[in-house]
């Protein structure tokens, strides 16, 4: 980019093929209409947008009262960076965002509230904001406690949670929340990427980005904006969220709902579902608090985060009720059609309304793997989730460059590494096995070393949650949203399915072999070709979010180190990418991800037949 | 693109888009359309193997004919977006035969392409693109000159031409601090003016140029999704 203008630049382009002629100069045209672009919709893209965050230098510059030490996310809607404040020698996280989105009306409002929403509230359990405000160059940013340790999201996803850990750990949500509430703060976005867990195992809820008073009277108060949209994660949402009508503090308790089945299973409860009991080894009484939590109809959940919080305690605190090992067992086993439980409506059915056994949880115990001596890789995780990766044009960096391992000896991202693995409370940490099922068990905790199915798979590298960010839902009517895997499972009593019609793709379904049986390792956050690989092993196993996740890391390693990357598969990941995106229903991320795919193989002189596949794909996109 | 760019008419008809009144019947919107859009379709003559002066005839011809005897059909014909109307009828142009338009109608359409210009952006096209492509390219790049074309004649119109040619280098999203403190001096401002100035230049960038592309939709709605196709198409 030029800084001396010509003085004359009409129409004296270079006369070079494909030269942008006249008076756009050396600019991209690609960040000209971006610049166009409500900035509320960059919010998908992530790490496929353009914008390049301030460099820890230039972030000192921004910050003279503050020390950075190091860049600890970012994404296409924003950076976080490590730093200490220097008066008061107090290590902190700042989040800044773009400068062209902190110009954002809409968006410099929606941020300054959450500032302001988490800086009036004083809990432990709640991530503290200090300070916030406009950079000199006019960036939005706010100040807030740097918590070492990382996401519910990632726990679950990596090593997984005991059902002991998961009570013990939404009990702490709970605490937070009703906290929140007597403030008349509801969050909204209550979802595993937004619960984090320091080094001792406290939770820490933040980005109450979406929070709004409970006093408030207005469609537009309630969270829906005037054009429509409402704004929330939709696999958590509340029904009454989701319709865009007013809701209270029980949207959070229904998300909570969500949230501790999937802290249970491993997996977001999607259409009829399999009660946790049916899952894994955990007290039926579990079940009751899932059910009543995610009640569709506000009055039937718990009248407030205090009485589920008791709910839960109560069961925390009684004996498990024996319940012998072989039906345990059976249940576990038996996914499926046989075991799976049919609700009364309205209790066990999620909004998706879509049938759904879903296939048994894949992860190693969090016990085990602190046993086996790794360490898990902590990092300061900040609110964040729709900084990520970003979308809407946005998705994505990763929040955070987490690697958990379930192996002796992990592979993780140097910067990151601490000594020691983290210093859980007990009860989370917990490395001593459990007493067999058998064996009749004072508490809940005695049922976790039940062995769940498929446990001995691989790990896959889970660094985000790239569906968790928030999301401008379109609203009403709701249309129920449909994960990938949603889809299969026969619903119970109906004829087995053998014929599923995938989602429209732009791109062919790739011919991919069965899924082994066991693949993949435990992978470096930072390794193209073994992200690449396990987003295959992913894709292979329908596991779409959890693909695009490793793809877009993928992609992002790439873009930071052409170098070590082929352009051919560059291109075939972004095909890839993009029709996983479709398959999610996101067409902007899904062109996003081709045009970037075409412009690196273009940069990197791929092949020109893979750029006119990709050309081919994006005409097809854009006729659809 | 011209160099009398006007102001995108939204502006001063916030009620309804150029192509939206053009549909409706309105002919002199049609035809300040035609002067923002000409350029995309000489392209799609010349890489249709069109000679220059033919090209700029079939040009003229083509939006003569669309202001006067072609008129937009919205009963017949999907309308929502400008772009893909007037591809759809370049090729029942040319299917057509290029017909010529006659004098009458030449008269009422006044467009006049200035081929010299024409000829040498023609010389910059990539040479290994399609016909549909390079029109997509070219109505991209021209909607992004005329929005800066704009830009630079209403900061002259305010007496800020010298400060001008100094700003859309901040419409890029990489560059820090240092780029504001290597330019403030050359352009005479100091840095904080400067981050001023910038700041709003790019918000009425946005400004301009979403009235620009929603002066090609029916729905102002589809604005954004109209860029992401232009951000696609200029690629």
């Amino acid at each position: 980019m030029p800084t001396n203008p010509d003085p004359d630049p009409a129409d004296d382009a270079a006369p070079e093929s494909g030269a942008l002629p006249s008076i756009l100069g050396g600019m991209s045209p690609d960040e000209l209409f971006a610049r166009g672009m409500q900035s509320v919709r960059m919010t998908g893209g992530g790490s496929l947008q353009s914008w390049e965050p301030p460099s820890v230098k230039e972030a000192e510059n921004l910050f003279p009262n503050y020390e950075i030490s190091e860049m600890i996310g970012r994404g296409g809607m924003g950076v976080v960076y490590k730093g200490r404040q220097t008066a008061l020698d107090r290590v902190v996280a700042i989040k800044l965002l773009p400068l062209e989105v902190s110009i954002d009306r809409d968006f410099g409002e929606r941020f300054v509230r959450e500032a302001r929403t988490m800086a009036k509230m004083n809990h432990p359990n709640i991530v503290s904001v200090f300070d916030f405000g406009n950079t000199t160059e006019g960036h939005l940013y706010f100040v807030m406690e740097f918590v070492e340790g990382t996401t519910l999201h990632h726990l679950i996803k990596s090593v997984g949670l005991k059902p002991v850990q998961s009570l013990e750990l939404i009990v702490g949500v709970c605490e937070a929340l009703q906290y929140a509430h007597s403030e008349g703060v509801i969050h909204r976005d209550i979802k595993p990427a937004n619960i984090l867990v320091d080094m001792k195992g406290r939770v820490k809820v933040t980005d109450f980005g979406l929070a709004r008073m409970d006093t408030a009277k207005s469609p537009e108060q309630w969270g829906q904006t005037m054009t429509g949209m409402v704004l929330g994660t939709p696999d958590y949402m509340a029904p009454e969220q989701k319709k865009g009508i007013r809701v209270d503090h029980r949207a959070d308790i229904y998300s909570m709902g969500v949230m501790l089945y999937e802290m249970l299973c491993g997996e977001i409860p999607a259409g009829i579902f399999d009660p946790p009991s049916q899952r894994v080894a955990v007290d039926e009484r579990i079940d009751q608090v899932v059910i009543r939590a995610m009640q569709q109809e506000p009055d039937r959940r718990f009248t407030s985060t205090g009485e589920m919080q008791t709910a839960v305690e109560n069961i925390r605190n009684t004996p498990f009720p024996q319940k012998p090992a072989s039906t345990a067992a059976t249940a576990i086993g038996s996914v499926g059609a046989q075991s799976t439980v049919v609700p009364p409506p309205g209790t066990m059915q999620s909004p998706a309304q879509t049938a759904y056994a879903p296939a048994p949880r894949h992860h190693a115990p969090i016990g085990t793997f602190i046993a086996a001596g790794c360490a898990v890789i902590a990092v300061g995780i900040v609110a964040w989730k729709e900084f990520r990766k970003p979308d809407p044009v946005i998705n994505p960096a990763t929040p955070a460059p987490i690697v958990a391992a379930a192996t002796p000896e992990p592979k993780v991202d140097p910067v990151k590494v601490e000594p020691e693995a983290p210093k859980v409370e007990p009860s989370i940490a917990a490395a001593t096995p459990a007493p067999p099922m058998a064996t009749p068990a004072p508490l809940l905790a005695a049922a976790t070393p039940v062995p769940m199915e498929k446990s001995h798979e691989p790990v896959a590298p889970v660094p985000a949650p790239p569906t968790e960010r928030p999301v401008a839902v379109a609203q009403i009517p709701v249309v129920p949203v449909q994960r990938n895997n949603q889809i299969l499972p026969p619903q119970y009593g109906a004829p087995r399915v053998t014929g599923i019609t995938p989602p429209v793709a732009i791109a062919p379904p790739p011919v991919f072999d069965p899924p082994p049986e066991n693949t993949g390792t435990p992978l470096l956050a930072n390794d193209w070709s073994a992200l690449v690989a396990s987003g295959d092993n992913l894709m292979r196993r329908r596991q779409t979010d959890d693909a695009i996740d490793a793809y877009y890391q993928a992609i992002e390693i790439a873009q930071s180190n052409p170098k070590g990357v082929s352009a051919e598969q560059f291109g075939r990941v972004c095909m890839s990418l993009s029709s996983l995106q479709l398959q999610n229903g996101s067409q902007p991320e899904a062109k996003r991800t081709l045009i970037e795919g075409r412009r690196f193989l273009m940069t990197n002189k791929g092949s020109a037949a893979t750029i006119q596949q990709i050309e081919g794909l994006l005409r097809k996109l854009q006729k659809e | 693109m011209s160099s009398q760019v006007e102001n995108p008419t939204i502006i001063r008809n916030p009620n309804r888009s150029l192509w939206q009144a053009a549909v409706a019947g309105h002919r002199a919107e049609l035809g300040q359309l035609a002067a923002r859009c000409w350029p995309p379709v000489y392209v799609w003559m010349r890489v249709g193997g069109a000679e220059p002066e033919e090209a700029a005839q079939r040009t003229e011809d083509f939006f003569a004919r669309l202001q006067t005897v072609d008129l937009p059909r919205p009963e017949e014909e999907d309308t929502a977006h400008f772009q893909e109307f007037i591809l759809h009828r370049l090729g029942a142009y040319a299917e057509a035969g290029f017909p010529a338009a006659d004098i009458t109608t030449q008269a009422a359409a006044s467009l006049v392409i200035d081929r010299a210009k024409a000829e040498k952006r023609f010389g910059q096209e990539p040479s290994n693109r399609s016909m549909d492509d390079l029109f997509s390219r070219r109505w991209a790049l021209t909607t992004l000159e005329a929005t800066l074309e704009a830009l630079r004649q209403e900061y002259a119109g305010e007496g800020k031409e010298k400060i001008f040619p100094f700003l859309p280098q901040f419409l890029s999203f990489s560059g820090g601090e240092e780029r504001y403190v290597e330019v403030a001096p050359k352009a005479g401002l100091s840095v904080s003016a400067l981050h001023v100035t910038v700041f709003r230049f790019r918000q009425r960038y946005r400004d301009v140029l979403r009235r620009f592309v929603g002066d090609t939709v029916q729905d102002e709605n589809d604005v954004d999704s109209e860029l992401t196709k232009l951000l696609v198409g200029a690629s």
